[in-house]
Order: structure tokens, then C-alpha cells, then sequence
């Protein structure tokens, strides 16, 4: 299983419960990765595989995808640690709280810094590298909630939506340098293998309207089309991700690659 | 290997495609059984033509149900019921109007295209639901077709822009009615494809990557195994584009 053999990547929300499992399977195929997230605490989850693969295949760095001095940072000690970077992807993500009519400022530009405004930090500081060496395969994990109604935080739709079109304007950008950039949209996700952290800055979630639960289905929310299969595993996200961040998929720009139980085609 | 004790049923028109899909599968430890129309087209497979793996038949014409359907009977016998079916069929039309298309060419586009996949797919598709009703295996289809069924494209003619895009159709309806078994269906739709002459000379479908103006069947045959592998259970209606970018302008 060498589909990234001596690929190095940088995982932006490395902690992430997504990133994780993304860790285990870009170590399965040959990678090498630096973690980065905002607090030591994230990188708890995935001690196992530090131990297993050692400091020549992971590195950590603590950094916040929301200042450009600690991405432009982060990208240094990949190269420094491992020489290059041919993948970035960008899984910090921030939900906000609360609907339409009474979010809080605070929560709702914080969802605005982490979902959209890191990636362009992130690319920024990568971009030096990639244009050097003429590649790159750059990862936006966006979600079907910036595609359509989930009965998710008016911040999250929006901010979502805008991580899907700013990587698609990317996508066209830096094609002439040989970057291939692409949105990734999920639908929901079976996260139960993990303990939920609560995301940097996040206030209790609030009880969604006519008095439904986070993850249930309700009326107007289509449900995965896939008999018992409800929700994308971690590794179906992962090997996902592990395509395109290979080259693979070299011939892949732009186009938002939905994985969502043929939610996007009921909506 | 991605594919160990798979079985998979490839049926191209003697595309680049097909062969190229075909050899990854091969690859990747499938057992394949693929379609041609012609035993010329079998070249197109080098060594891999004479892999223990590998059975081949010659469908002469995708537009006569009763032949594909005795094919799809001799397909089954060789290794069993598919996990995956893969449709790779094209049918060259060259340049031509709506004005000025014989109607004879665009009827063949549409015979060729859009009714040989589904004559493809008709009579493998109730042995791969009565296995999954029996057993819960996890079974997927992809229906590669190209970008003028996507998007629109100046000088690319009508038949071709139609026939595509009623692929398009195709996957999401049999997504919609197969996911009930745990049937996957999705699409790779491919950008012009290198040693393909069919979109020569229309400089507007190429792709924005500098020297990556054209896919390679090896880009089209990787995004098949992506929307059909074990890790595709979640993934299905969908249609990955690999046109290097030409999708997005």
C-alpha cells in the first residue's frame, strides 16, 4: 500500500477526529504528516501512531490556522522536518451557535476566521513551496452543509459555502502552477470512535428548533439514500482524502467532490 | 490489494479507457471480465491480454438487447456475480450543427452511448441485488462518461452533449434505486483523453493545468477504482470530474 509513499503532508486541525483517522490511513499508504492544531491536547488522540511510526513519518506543531505568522511557521517545520510538502489539508472547523436572528458577533466571526480565512492563510504559506516545486494537492474539508438544508448553524452554512467557492476560485488560480485544489464535502460523519472535544472558542450548542437533537433526522433534512448506512465512517473520509491527496488524482481540480450517501442528489 | 477477490465487469468500445481500467483492476487483484467490440481491441490490453485473471468477449453491437443480454449470461459464468460493473462506451461523431448532423449519426450516438449502458447494466444488475438482499455485500457501479455531458462545450456536437448527459441521468436514478441493497452508483466524467482523437481541435475542452491539458486513461481508470473500492460504500450519485480542471471554467 504505497499510494503516498514519500508524500508529505500537512493536516490543519490535525487533532480533528477526522484527521485522526486520516493519520492512520496516510501512514498505512507511505506519508509522511505534521499535525497542526491550536492546542497540545488535540494531538492526544492520535499518541498511539507518534509512538508506533515515530518522529521520521509524524511531527506536531501548535499553531492557530487563524494567524498566518504560525502557518507560515508550520509550513517551515514540515520542510525543515521533512524536506517538502506535497499536500495540504485544511480540517480545522468551527461550527458557531445559535440561528439567524440571535447569533453572537464573537461566534460568528470565529467561523469565519477558522473556516474560510485559515485556508487562505494556510495556502498563503504554503504557496512559496508548492510554486517552487511546480505541485501540490491542496484539501478543503468543506461540508454538505454549505451545499444545502442540514439544520446546521446558520455560521457553519455560510462559512462552508464559502470555503467550497473560495477553493474552486483557488483551483482555477493556481492551476498554471501545477496546484491542484480541490473541496471536499462530506455528509455526515460517524465520529462515535472519539471522545468530542469542544472546538477552541465554542459555546454550548443550542437545542435546534421544535426540539430536535443534533444528528437526528427531521423533516425537511433527507437522509442517506444507502440502506443502514446512515453516516460516512472515518474511513471512508480517509481514503477519500487519501485519493486526493495522491496523484491519483492528478487530473482533479475544482470540482467539489461530494461523499454523502446520495443526500446532495435528494436535497 | 484493493480489489483481492473481487470480480468486476468492464465493458468499453475499444477505448483507452477501458483497457486502462481493466489493467488497474488486474492490478489490484480483481478478477475482470471485459466487453470489446472487436478482438482488435484487445491489443489495447499489451501483456495483460493473457492475465489468468482476465476473460474477454466480443460484444458487436451495444444497441442489440438480446446480445447483451447472452453477454452478460457468459460474464456471470466466468467468476460469479460482480461486486462492480464499469461502463466505458463512447461513439465517435466527429464535428456537426444541429443543423447539419445526419440523424442517422446522432441516433447512433444515443444508441451506442446511453442505451448500451443501460443494456450493460440490465441483465447484471439483479444478480448483484439478489447477492446483496442474500448476504449484504456491498456492490458498485461506475458509468464513465465525458465532460460534454457536464458542461457545455462550443463545437462539441449535440448528440454527444445529450448521450453524456443522460449518463448523468442513469447514475443518479440507478443510485436512487440501488442504495436500498447497498448498491453504489457514480460517474467519473472524463476531460479529452490523451490518444483519444474525438475532441481534437476543440482547444475549449482542455484543462486548465499546464501540461495536463489532456487526461490519461490511467487519470480516468484511478478515479473509477476511487467511486468503486470498499471505501465507496457512503459515496454514490455522484460524479467525479477528471478534466484537469475544465469543469470549473
Amino acid at each position: 500500500m504505497n499510494r503516498l509513499k514519500d508524500k508529505v503532508a500537512v493536516f490543519v486541525g490535525g487533532g480533528s477526529a477526522v484527521a485522526s483517522v486520516c493519520l492512520r490511513a496516510y501512514m498505512e499508504e507511505g506519508a509522511k504528516v505534521l499535525q497542526v492544531d491550536v492546542s497540545e491536547k488535540y494531538f492526544e488522540r492520535t499518541q498511539k501512531e507518534r509512538e508506533y511510526y515515530g518522529p521520521d513519518r509524524i511531527q506536531t506543531f501548535v499553531g492557530a490556522c487563524t494567524k498566518y505568522e504560525d502557518m507560515e511557521k508550520a509550513m517551515a517545520f514540515a520542510v525543515e522536518k521533512f524536506g517538502k510538502i506535497d499536500i495540504v489539508i485544511n480540517i480545522a472547523g468551527f461550527h458557531g451557535q445559535g440561528h439567524t436572528e440571535d447569533i453572537i458577533r464573537s461566534q460568528w466571526d470565529l467561523a469565519v476566521d477558522v473556516n474560510v480565512t485559515a485556508v487562505v492563510n494556510s495556502t498563503r504559506a504554503v504557496l512559496p513551496y508548492m510554486k517552487a516545486q511546480k505541485s501540490g494537492h491542496i484539501i478543503n474539508f468543506a461540508s454538505l452543509g454549505g451545499r444545502g438544508p442540514r439544520g446546521v448553524a446558520v455560521s457553519y452554512a455560510a462559512t462552508k459555502a464559502a470555503n467550497i467557492g473560495l477553493a474552486q476560485s483557488l483551483a482555477v488560480e493556481l492551476a498554471p502552477y501545477g496546484i491542484n485544489f480541490v473541496p471536499y464535502i462530506p455528509g455526515s460523519l460517524d465520529t462515535s470512535e472519539f471522545e468530542r472535544l469542544p472546538e477552541l472558542g465554542s459555546l454550548p450548542r443550542k437545542p435546534l428548533p421544535g426540539g430536535f437533537k443534533f444528528g437526528e433526522a427531521r423533516p425537511g433534512m433527507a437522509p442517506s439514500i444507502i440502506k443502514d448506512h446512515p453516516l460516512a465512517s472515518l474511513y471512508e473520509v480517509a481514503y477519500a482524502l487519501v485519493f486526493l491527496g495522491s496523484d491519483e488524482s492528478n487530473a482533479v481540480t475544482g470540482d467539489g467532490i461530494d461523499v454523502a450517501g446520495g443526500i446532495v442528489m435528494t436535497m | 490489494m484493493r480489489y483481492e477477490n473481487k470480480v468486476v465487469i468492464v465493458a468499453g468500445k475499444d477505448t483507452l479507457i477501458s483497457a486502462a481500467c481493466t489493467k488497474k483492476l488486474l492490478d489490484e487483484g480483481a478478477k475482470v471480465v471485459l466487453y470489446e467490440n472487436s478482438e482488435a481491441a484487445f491489443d489495447n490490453l499489451g501483456e495483460y491480454k493473457n492475465n489468468e485473471n482476465l476473460r474477454t468477449i466480443v460484444v458487436k453491437d451495444y444497441t442489440d438487447d438480446a446480445e447483451l443480454k447472452a453477454a452478460g449470461e457468459w460474464a456471470l459464468a466466468q467468476f460469479g456475480t460482480p461486486d462492480t460493473v464499469v461502463t466505458a462506451l463512447t461513439e465517435p461523431s466527429g464535428k456537426g450543427t444541429i443543423e447539419d448532423m445526419p440523424m442517422d449519426l446522432y441516433q447512433k450516438v444515443m444508441d451506442n452511448v446511453l442505451t448500451g449502458s443501460l443494456y450493460t447494466l440490465q441483465p447484471l444488475i439483479p444478480p448483484m441485488i439478489k447477492i446483496a438482499e442474500e448476504t449484504g455485500r456491498h456492490g458498485s457501479i461506475c458509468v464513465i462518461m465525458n465532460i460534454a455531458g457536464r458542461t457545455g462545450l462550443k463545437g462539441v456536437n449535440f448528440a454527444q452533449a445529450a448521450a453524456h448527459a443522460g449518463l448523468g441521468g442513469l447514475i443518479r436514478n440507478l443510485a436512487t434505486t440501488l442504495g436500498k441493497y447497498h448498491i453504489v452508483c457514480n460517474g467519473v466524467a472524463a476531460g479529452p483523453v490523451e490518444g483519444d482523437p474525438e475532441f481534437d481541435g476543440f482547444e475549449n475542452c482542455l484543462g486548465i493545468i499546464p501540461g495536463r491539458e489532456k487526461v490519461t486513461p490511467d487519470d480516468v481508470a484511478y478515479g473509477m477504482m476511487y467511486v468503486t473500492d470498499d471505501y465507496s460504500g457512503y459515496n454514490t450519485g455522484e460524479i467525479l470530474d477528471v478534466s484537469c480542471g475544465r469543469i470549473i471554467v
